[in-house]
């Protein structure tokens, strides 16, 4: 048995028409529901239709020109009429450059997908983003996913453990 | 008040469990890789943008900084070249963007890297030389 997406909502935010077609054909042969998958073309379309239908997953290319993308994803975690704050988002980009990655990841990005990509990349950070989630820290500086993946010693305080308090949604 | 909030898996409680099998991934690459998009038209949308701010430059000889459009043009080029079977162009342009990224300051030399790159992608695109 596979997963069951008749009812996951995913917003495709895509620079060309083209590619949104070739992620929709993906994501369909992966059993999403054409009918379940919206597209948009920028930043202010790709938030409008998420205010209106409140999407399961939200796959957002990094959008030139500059880093609409960017601008997107700290729009849904921060925003106060968001209307899932929470929502896995998916960073595509055409470049792994270090500096884009951390600028996704500190947006609160869920995940970072690399064009060209295959349909197993695609399958494993959907997969991620449903088994794996990472518990959200909510800052005046942050909102997203807990940045720290690896499980590895630093020196200093552990601050989530002493000073911030875990809440279940 | 700063907070950890574990939110509600609204993802897992609608997909349930299973994953994907192998059989759907490799179905779904095909998809990627049988796809019929023209990237010829879609490339040549990016370079030409890249030969306006080219020629721009040629005008106002401002070599202080690198106009963050012709970035996003380069990178949509790598990224899209070989979604849509032109490996040539994800390839030549990741150089071009590697080159980039490791300079420490934007000089002259860059625009010329630009305007080589530019000639070598169309060249690519009307040989239709994909691989």
């Amino acid at each position: 048995m596979s997963y069951d997406f008749s009812r996951v909502n995913v917003l495709i935010v895509e620079s060309t028409k083209e590619m949104f077609k070739l992620f929709r054909d993906v994501l369909t042969v992966l059993e999403v529901p054409e009918k379940n998958i919206e597209a948009a073309y920028s930043c202010e379309e790709g938030y409008h239709k998420f205010q209106r239908t409140n999407h399961d997953l939200i796959i957002t290319d990094w959008l030139e020109c500059p880093d609409k993308g960017v601008e997107l994803a700290l729009k849904v975690r921060k925003s106060e009429n968001s209307p899932n704050r929470y929502v896995p988002i998916i960073m595509t980009a055409g470049s792994s450059h270090q500096s884009r990655v951390i600028k996704s990841r500190d947006a609160g990005v869920s995940d970072y997908l690399v064009k060209p990509f295959t349909a197993g990349d695609l399958a494993t950070r959907i997969s991620r983003a449903i088994e794996k989630p990472r518990p959200f820290v909510l800052t005046s500086s942050y909102c997203g996913p807990d940045r720290r993946v690896r499980n590895v010693p630093f020196p200093g305080e552990d601050r989530r453990v002493s000073t911030l308090r875990t809440e279940h949604q | 008040m700063d907070r950890i909030i574990i939110p509600k898996n609204v993802l897992k409680e609608k997909a349930g469990s299973g994953g994907f099998s192998n059989d759907l991934i490799l179905e779904a690459q095909e998809k990627i890789d049988n796809n019929s998009v023209d990237f010829t038209l879609i490339a040549e949308k990016y370079l030409a943008r890249i030969r306006a701010s080219l020629s721009e430059h040629s005008k106002t000889k401002d070599c202080s900084h690198l106009c963050p459009s012709i970035l996003g043009d380069l990178t949509q080029l790598r990224a899209q070249g070989a979604m849509f079977h032109f490996y040539s162009i994800t390839h030549v342009t990741d150089i071009v963007l590697d080159l980039i990224d490791s300079l420490e300051n934007v000089d002259s030399k860059i625009w010329m890297i630009i305007d080589s790159y530019e000639k070598c992608a169309s060249l690519l695109l009307r040989a239709q030389v994909k691989d």
